[in-house]
Parts: structure tokens; sequence; C-alpha cells
């Protein structure tokens, strides 16, 4: 199952992916999509590449994943992290495409009142586009697993 | 479980003559949540929000009235102190130490070496060790599933149903769970559903809804493991399955349909508890 996560939905939808996944045994993955890295200029001079901007944040990123993985793996889970970088539903349908996914799972932050009809979320997007089941929970108005 | 696994060191230390409203501004800014007490040169305690909150004024306005504010300016580190601390060995078993914080009602044990404080434990700290330990114990699993089906072939039936059925009973399978499968008639008198008399052409409704059940029911495969239950219902699609979800304490909705449609957002949208659209 490939997990698509951000700083602060990780912890909502991890849960679900150990409580689901657990009994059955399985793999996940986690992943987080980051927007492209631009280069650090100043003064006309660039201090930082773009592609070495890309692989500070995502060795960051890495660090960020590791404590969620580490503790899917405390379950005897085969977990792993990715990061990409781009928009992230092409990235993340990408992704389960070339990882083979079985399941997306996504977190949905849901937009209020009449936003929620004219705004299209990156969930949205999967959900259309996604050949494989998808799998949403709610950073709010949801029990906790 | 010892304790040494579970304590952290604190790296605050405050004297207990110390103003408490300066402690107070220290301890917001410590990561532990905890400062270390010392009284001429030894460690007597711990102090945390909770101790400062149950000595400071009242967060009630009505009663924070009757105190005078000269009063609790001048109250010191001490004063908020409850008791003498915990003090546990190093080598102390987590239980030892929580019954011992639960006999003095403290909330924070002094970890010592010897002679030296090398660590706290919280109360918090020994929860989540319960937490992780009773998790050990007890894998989460998924012990309700509700999935909605359509067996009409014009509904979205057919192989969709098929899948939606076969994924919903696989998960319900690996986790030993209680599945329902919840066909909703949109076009169904709702007291027929409920099995209460209608007008006119309530035998045709009864035809209906007998027809929808058997079709149910012939879905389920035969010699499955797991426990299924089947339901049918009148009304709007979204709130019957979002009742039903409610009435099961479905821990997990498997949905089939277009995924990007009205139906399947709403549910999303509206469910306390995750949907899996397939």
């Amino acid at each position: 199952m490939l997990v698509l996560v951000d700083g602060s939905t990780a912890w909502r939808v991890v849960p679900w992916i150990r409580r689901l996944l657990a009994p059955a045994g399985g793999d996940a993955r986690l992943l987080l999509v980051l927007p492209p890295a631009r280069a650090v200029t100043a003064a006309g001079r660039t201090i930082v590449f773009a592609d070495q901007q890309e692989q500070s944040e995502r060795l960051a990123a890495h660090f960020f994943l590791s404590g969620f993985v580490s503790r899917l793996c405390g379950e005897g889970l085969a977990a792993s992290a990715e990061v990409r970088f781009g928009k992230p539903a092409a990235a993340t349908l990408e992704a389960a495409r070339d990882w083979g996914a079985d399941a997306i799972a996504v977190v949905d932050s849901p937009a209020r009142g009449w936003r929620r009809w004219f705004t299209r979320t990156v969930v949205d997007e999967i959900l259309n586009h996604s050949p494989v089941p998808v799998l949403v929970t709610r950073t709010s108005g949801q029990r906790a697993a | 479980m010892p304790i040494k696994t579970l304590m952290r060191s604190p790296s605050g230390v405050v004297e207990a003559t110390e103003s408490l409203a300066i402690a107070t501004r220290r301890l917001a800014s410590e990561p532990d949540g905890c400062l270390l007490v010392r009284n001429r040169g030894r460690v007597v305690g711990v102090l945390t929000m909770a101790d400062v909150r149950a000595a400071g004024p009242s967060t009630i306005p009505t009663l924070a009235a009757y105190e005078s504010p000269s009063l609790t300016a001048h109250l010191t580190v001490a004063d908020a102190l409850r008791g003498e601390g915990v003090v546990v060995p190093l080598n102390a078993a987590a239980a030892d130490v929580a019954r011992a914080l639960r006999t003095r009602q403290q909330r924070v044990a002094l970890v010592a070496d010897g002679a030296d404080v090398v660590g706290v434990v919280t109360t918090e700290d020994l929860l989540s060790a319960l937490t992780e330990r009773l998790e050990r114990d007890s894998p989460p699993r998924l012990a309700r599933l509700l999935v909605a089906v359509s067996p009409s072939p014009t509904v979205g039936g057919g192989r969709g149903t098929r899948t939606v059925l076969d994924i919903g009973l696989e998960i319900g399978r690996r986790h030993g769970a209680t599945v329902t499968l919840l066909h909703v008639m949109r076009r169904l008198s709702p007291r027929i559903a409920e099995g209460l008399p209608v007008g006119g052409d309530s035998d045709v409704q009864r035809w209906r809804l007998a027809g929808a059940r058997a079709s149910l029911a012939r879905l389920v495969p035969t010699g499955i493991e797991t426990t299924v239950r089947t339901a049918v219902r009148a009304g709007e699609v979204v709130d019957a399955v979002l009742a039903v979800a409610a009435e099961t304490l479905a821990d997990l909705i498997v949905m089939g349909g277009r995924r990007g449609s009205a139906l399947v957002r709403e549910t999303i949208c509206r469910a306390r508890c995750p949907v899996l659209a397939v």
C-alpha cells in the first residue's frame, strides 16, 4: 500500500495503515511529495543549486519519515519511505504505478461549506485517476485508529 | 521493563526558593515539560505545569476575583511542590514506579543512580509504554466492516460489485471481522424496508425488497470463514450508508461506484471512519 503523507497528516494515516495491515501483513511505502526545489541565488551568484537543495530536502524528509517507518517495521510490516518532487497527485499516481501498489492511502483535509463543491483537492485527483483502490482518512471529524 | 529504558534526562534545574512566576516562564520553554527542583544542593522534587496550575491563581474568573495578585506573585517553587518527590533506583521496574506514583499521587518520579539523579519518568512515559505493551499483546485489527454493494446489474452491478465484495470479504477474512453487506434502494419506501404497512403498491415494493434481499444473499460465497450480515435500506445512498456504519460501529467502509463521484466524495466527507473507494 502506497501511503501519501505530509508533515502534518502522517500521524493521522499511519495508525490506520498499521491497523489495516498488521493482521494481514503487507508492504507499506510512505511517500512524501515536495514541491520542486529552486536554486538559491544572491547578488547574481548561485549559492545553492536546485539539485543540492533537493538533496538536502530529501534527506530531511527521509529523516522525518524514518520514525514512522521504524514504527511500522516494529509491527512486522515491510515499510519503506520514498520522497518525490513535483505535483502531489501526479507524483503519487506515478509512484503507485512504478511500485505496483495494490492500493493508495491518503488523508483528506476537506474544504468547508460551499468551497467543498468548487475546490479540487489532491484527494479528488487521486480518486479520479487511480487505477487501484484508494483508502481515504480525514484530518478531522473522524475517530482515531 | 526496567525504568532506565523509559526515563528522560531533564536539562533544567530550578532552586526551591526561586519565584514561581520566573520558574513558570522557564518551564514553558522546557522541552521535557518539567524542571528538577533543588534545595540546598539536593534534588527534592520535580516541577511540572500541573503543579504550577494547581498552586497559581484560579483560572475561573469568579474565583480568581477573590485571590490577591500580590500573594500569588510571592509564591515560590517550594510552595508549588506536592510533598517529597518519588525517587526510584535505576534498575526499578516500570510497574513498581507506576505503583509508587499512584500511592504518592505524583506525576513524575526521579530516577537515581546512587546519590545522583540521572533522569525522570513521567506518567505520560509510563502510559505510552503501557499502550505499546497492550497493542503488542493484542494486535490492532478491524472488527467490523461495512461493504456497500449494489446487486442490481443495471446500477453499477456485475463486475464492479464482485470486486468491491471480493475486497471487502478478503479484508474481513484476514481481520476476522464481521462484514455487513449493504444495499440501498433509492425508490423503496422506508416503511416497507422497516416492515411496516403502506399503501396501494406495497405488494410491488415488498416483492422488490424480497428480490434485493435474495440477490444480496446470493452474493455471499458459501463456506466463507468470516461472519457476513446483509442489510437493505431505503432512501438516499449516503445517508443510509452512514446510518448503517454508525449502527454497526464500522471500522471501515468499502464502497464501489465511480471513485470521484459526488456519492463517494460525500461519504468520505461525512464518514466517521476511513473509506476505501474501490
